[in-house]
């Protein structure tokens, strides 16, 4: 039997890009994405360590993650601008290695992303990028399938007028 | 007009450098070795999903060397085929044979609705045909549909999962075009709103089907990974009996 150690490192190495991503596209900056992403761990273990049981990690760590990216929401939101992308993406060429151009995307489609509302951000990237389903989404959010369903609906419906 | 899976492509694509990862990997690893679990917590298993306990169940199984079928000399065939039908049968009860049924016809269905609303749209009754699509309740009915891929867990579940869900995407394809053909016609009378409404549904159903073929290909990843350890212990034991 795995120790609780061994079962939590686990969970990290199989989800840490998926949250990472997740907080990302939440808070719109990397670094902040990267201090979410090792508090929603040490978070977790902590609860762990004192007792605390946990039916499915994976929704548990969503909704640390969560309420962290909450807390930072309240207090400041850094812009990412049109000319941070240009400075990074247009001057490069077809040189630009991988990693670079990946960080690229990540951040043009943040771009579109961060323009819809915080409340049907937050389920789309759940439901698109997270690829959770609408079940889990509703127990990490705890709240109900169907609120799920018209959040997701409704930014879509954003989504298209953003795209117009 | 840049479409909306090339956006979640793009951002799927984000993800941690290397030294990133195990950077923070290493922070986590420090935390914990200066929290120490609390005395008597330590047996606390944290609850896999319920296939993966499937899994390690017939595992125990194998491992515990207790044939299920009695004696082990004497298995037919297949050694793990009593394991398998256990587990299938436990499988089977939980997704009704009734169910596949089911999904098929909820998929002809809305195929069928599909067609019909394009038929009005041809006629210009736009208003119409956005009533249909929302009177049919065709979103809930899609996710309907893919809740049920969380119950697949066999191959042969999977092969049809994925026929449903290739057959609404043919339906959407076949069909978005000539609705957004049709929109674009001026000459169509219809209330602006409803236009919205159909344009609106068509965009919820190509963005779910994206989302399901991602999940139908995780769940096809995850059954090859139990038929390659089944496969392993199989070979591990017949080592054994040498």
């Amino acid at each position: 039997m795995k120790s609780l150690e061994n079962q939590l490192i686990n969970a990290y190495d199989q989800w840490a890009d998926a949250l990472f991503r997740h907080c990302y596209f939440r808070v719109g900056d990397r670094e902040k994405a990267k201090d979410l992403l090792q508090e929603t761990f040490t978070k977790t273990w902590q609860y762990l360590a004192e007792g605390g049981k946990i039916q499915n990690l994976r929704a548990f760590l969503y909704r640390v993650a969560t309420n962290l990216i909450i807390d930072v929401a309240r207090k400041k939101r850094p812009e990412i601008s049109l000319d941070d992308l240009k400075e990074q993406g247009f001057e490069i060429g077809s040189n630009a290695d991988e990693k670079m151009k990946n960080e690229i995307a990540g951040k043009e489609a943040l771009l579109f992303l961060k323009e819809l509302k915080p409340e049907y951000r937050e389920v789309i990237i759940m439901r698109y990028i997270d690829d959770l389903f609408p079940k889990e989404i509703a127990e990490i959010l705890n709240d109900t399938e169907n609120n799920v369903s018209v959040k997701i609906h409704r930014g879509l419906k954003q989504m298209h007028e953003l795209l117009k | 007009m840049i479409i909306f899976e090339e956006i979640i492509k793009k951002a799927k694509r984000l993800m941690l450098t290397e030294s990133e990862k195990s950077q923070i990997r290493g922070a986590i690893l420090n935390i914990i070795k200066e929290t120490p679990v609390r005395l008597g917590s330590e047996t606390r298993l944290i609850l896999r999903p319920l296939f993966l306990r499937l899994a390690l169940f017939s595992l125990t199984i194998l491992t515990a060397g207790a044939g299920i079928a009695g004696a082990e000399n004497s298995l037919p065939g297949d050694l793990l085929y009593p394991i398998k039908t256990e587990i299938n049968e436990k499988i089977r009860e939980r997704l009704a044979l009734s169910e596949t049924a089911k999904t098929s016809y909820e998929t002809g269905r809305i195929e069928r609705r599909l067609e019909e609303s394009e038929q009005l749209m041809l006629k210009g009754r736009v208003d119409k045909a956005a009533e249909q699509l929302i009177k049919e309740n065709l979103m809930q009915r899609i996710e309907n549909i893919k809740n049920k891929a969380e119950n697949i867990k066999t191959e042969e579940d999977l092969e049809k999962a994925e026929k449903v869900t290739s057959r609404i995407e043919r339906a959407i394809s076949t069909h978005e075009s000539m609705i957004e053909k049709i929109l674009e016609n001026k000459k169509i009378r219809s209330d602006n709103l409803k236009e919205d409404t159909v344009k609106t549904a068509v965009l919820v159903i190509k963005a779910e089907m994206g989302a399901s073929k991602r999940e139908t290909k995780k769940l096809r990843d995850e059954v090859e990974k139990f038929d390659k350890i089944i496969k392993e212990k199989k070979i591990q034991r017949n080592n054994n009996d040498d």
